[in-house]
């Protein structure tokens, strides 16, 4: 019965080190922000490491082989308090990224798990996490206190997650916290049941099941955003417009936005493709902003162009609303103190019960938008030609 | 129960636990983010029968570690056989249809190769008094019967089918993408052949159900991955698929090679949205996207749909008749349709096409000519 428990055990190992190769193989660079892609890389080599020696660990712990297991045991642990610092990491990229700016914070934050891989590292020698004797692994004094910090990270995700839940309301991204919430829950959980009923795979697994859950859903997201902004794109844009078609009110009817950068040719001409491809983050990011507070959908519906799709309650005053977007532009232009331009003209149009399909609302928030276009265009070259306004 | 013993328990549950919800998850990542075609409604009944499987599985280990009866013994096993057999069915039935097998489209054929499922768990849940798959003996231990090697070999046939089939149509593969994704739904074999061999040598290990999760991993997200280019609506390609298309096959445009292209839109759209409403402007567009896909299937074509209510044909090589005769022919097709389908509504498209044997026109330019085609003939339609 030894045997093929341990065999269990390892099968479980194995399988799961495959399947953390194949979704590290397939992680793709338009599934999220640099930061957080290299972050979740990480998460997932830890996690192979963690059960590649946990395949070794299980064999020699059972004496079916005879070798020294204290480096890979150092390595096994080391591997899963380096794995929950990056899950951490990772939730606090996608629901607090200023925060990763905050110096202060991050090397407070990194502490706990220094100073935890020096006491496993020193462990041999002080008994204190672990040690072997007789080719047997014991459990030393301050284990569980390891285990503790290691599980501290996961809480203060936890934490995170629930504050920006609390914080979110569009019904997208709200979709996004569930998939998140899953990848952070059942390592968890599977933590948690460890700590009860040892000598089970039961972190590896749980850890299987997060990833899977947030792969997927990294995935589906390409199928539905655009690559560079990560805003939805038009596939999703069909898909949003028909579903809030289906609730269609006379006095709540859907606003469709567009917003087209000026002159962004001229950007990438002048300051090259990387400049202007900022310019269109930076944009979109100040729209999500907005609209996250509201509820609602922004797209990027096609070079410089932006969709925004909203219901008339959620905006109220339309021309307010198109006057905080503009502003928000123009704090963006102040803080990061561009060598260009940024300038955005804006259309909108009430979507009709007639309308086909989006594309004609479209079509008149289009026309709108032209004529300030051309008002715009017009203020640049008197600019230019010395009249001043 | 010993330790060691109640150690292993634990173990299989928890892998069954695990993939019971990874499983799950992808069942829900099917229903939302993909279309409802008949290729992703198979792998969700595939996706299923897995499900079953595996948890029949973990009740079974319970049961046999725990000793539970024979009564319950029995029910469970046989729960679990006939798992195991619908799972390779559905299996079967995905490749199949993956394959486009027209045999199999019908219900005739599906009954055809199912019989052999139905003698099989016919025996199955008559074995208990027939002892010719499995039986409790005097001392309420499991024992298999002669035929328990039967399942294991239907179940290998099943599978041996669908993976021959795949090596076939191998050659069919014209893009490097589609012949990876052939290769990987014909090593899906290699997994319960695996997991055979290692249950004879160490049995009474999760095997089967730890790879096949790992094969369902590497299949679906393969699938997601071809969601990139398709139309969730009507699930056709999508514009980025399309335009992607145009641009690697304007690459090669020859003299003797050339590209075609047809955009096609529906005249008077609106009025079927007003008259009838929204829901049914979407069945238009499936309707129309079925019609357009018959091109792909007996013609080759590559479908899309660019927005809207347009469309895009796109073809490499040369044409078997005028352009022009294409437009007719899916209108001749889309009005069969119609009357089919007792629709109280007529459509009718207006379609352009452009053809290039130079290989440095660009995507914009030859979906400019043939929108100045579409252009007139719809002015000409609504004269």
């Amino acid at each position: 019965m030894t045997f093929t428990y341990v065999c269990t055990y390892f099968i479980v190992d194995v399988i799961s080190m495959a399947i953390g190769l194949v979704i590290f193989r397939r992680l793709k660079n338009d599934m999220g922000s640099e930061k957080q892609i290299n972050t979740l890389r990480w998460c997932l080599i830890s996690f192979i490491f963690f059960c590649f020696t946990n395949s070794l660990w299980i064999w020699i712990n059972n004496g079916y082989l005879k070798l020294n297991g204290t480096i890979n045991s150092m390595a096994n642990l080391i591997s899963i308090c380096a794995g929950s610092y990056f899950w951490f990491s990772y939730i606090q990229l996608r629901t607090n990224p200023a925060k990763n700016e905050d110096w202060r914070f991050m090397v407070l934050i990194l502490l706990p798990l220094v100073i935890t891989v020096l006491t496993i590292i020193t462990s041999p020698f002080t008994k204190l996490v672990f040690y072997y004797e007789n080719g047997k692994y014991i459990h030393g004094q301050l284990y569980e206190i390891m285990v503790l910090l290691a599980m501290f990270y996961l809480f203060i995700a936890t934490i995170q997650l629930i504050y920006y839940n609390r914080r979110i309301v569009s019904k997208t991204l709200k979709k996004e916290t569930r998939t998140l919430m899953q990848f952070l829950l059942y390592p968890l959980c599977g933590g948690i049941v460890d700590i009860i009923i040892p000598n089970l795979p039961i972190m590896e697994l749980t850890i299987i099941a997060g990833i899977v859950a947030i792969f997927t859903n990294l995935q589906s997201s390409r199928i539905f955003n655009d690559s560079l902004t990560g805003v939805a794109n038009r596939n999703r844009v069909e898909e949003y417009y028909s579903e809030q078609m289906e609730h269609y009110s006379k006095d709540n009817p859907l606003y469709v936005i567009i917003a087209d950068v000026d002159g962004l040719k001229n950007i990438n001409d002048e300051f090259g493709h990387y400049e202007g491809n900022q310019a269109l983050r930076m944009i979109s990011n100040s729209l999500k902003h907005i609209i996250n507070e509201r509820d609602g959908l922004v797209a990027r519906w096609g070079g410089d162009e932006f969709l925004i799709i909203t219901t008339k309650h959620r905006v109220g005053n339309i021309d307010d609303f198109i006057h905080e977007i503009l502003v928000e532009n123009m704090e963006k232009e102040k803080t990061h103190n561009l060598p260009y331009y940024l300038q955005l003209s804006i259309g909108y149009s009430e979507v009709l019960m007639e309308d086909k399909s989006i594309e004609e609302a479209v079509a008149r928030a289009d026309r709108m938008m032209y004529t300030f276009k051309e008002e715009h265009r017009k203020k640049a070259r008197e600019k230019r030609a010395g009249i001043f306004v | 129960m010993t330790d060691i013993t109640r150690a292993y328990m634990m173990t299989y549950i928890s892998v069954v636990v695990i993939c019971d919800i990874c499983g799950i998850t992808i069942l829900s990542r099917l229903s939302e983010d993909m279309g409802s075609e008949e290729e992703l409604k198979r792998f969700v009944r595939f996706i299923m029968s897995y499900i079953a499987f595996v948890s029949s599985n973990g009740v079974c280990v319970y049961a046999n570690v725990n000793r539970i009866g024979v009564f319950l013994g029995t029910i469970f096993t046989i729960i679990n056989l006939s798992a195991v057999c619908f799972c390779v069915f559905e299996w079967f039935l995905f490749i199949e249809n993956k394959l486009e097998s027209k045999f199999l489209a019908k219900t005739k054929g599906r009954l055809l190769f199912a019989f052999p499922l139905f003698v099989l768990i016919i025996i199955l849940v008559s074995s208990p008094w027939t002892k010719l798959v499995f039986y409790y003996d005097a001392a309420g231990m499991f024992q298999r019967g002669p035929l328990y090697i039967a399942i294991i070999g239907m179940s290998g046939i099943y599978l041996l089918h669908a993976s021959f089939h795949l090596l076939i149509n191998l050659k069919y593969a014209d893009t490097p993408k589609k012949r990876r994704e052939h290769i990987i739904l014909m090593l899906f074999l290699v997994f319960p052949i695996t997991a055979g061999i290692i249950d004879y040598i160490i049995p009474h290990l999760p095997v089967l159900e730890l790879l096949a999760l790992l094969g369902i991993v590497v299949i679906f997200t393969g699938m997601q991955n071809e969601q990139i280019y398709v139309d969730t609506l009507t699930g056709l390609h999508n514009r980025r698929g399309a335009s992607e298309y145009l641009q690697e096959h304007l690459f090669y445009a020859s003299p003797d090679n050339p590209v075609h292209i047809f955009i096609v839109d529906v005249d008077d759209f609106k009025k079927v949205n007003d008259l009838y409403g929204h829901a049914e402007g979407d069945n238009v567009m499936k309707l129309i996207a079925s019609v357009i896909n018959e091109f792909h299937n007996e013609y080759g074509f590559y479908t899309a749909r660019w927005g809207g209510d347009e469309f895009v044909l796109l073809f490499e090589g040369e044409l078997d008749c005028e352009p022009s005769a294409i437009i007719e022919r899916l209108n001749r097709r889309l009005q069969e349709k119609c009357e089919e389908l007792t629709k109280p509504y007529n459509l009718k498209l207006s379609g352009g096409y452009s053809s290039t044997y130079d290989r440095r026109i660009t995507e914009e330019a030859i979906f400019k000519s043939a929108d100045e085609v579409l252009y007139e003939n719809k002015k000409k339609n609504l004269v």
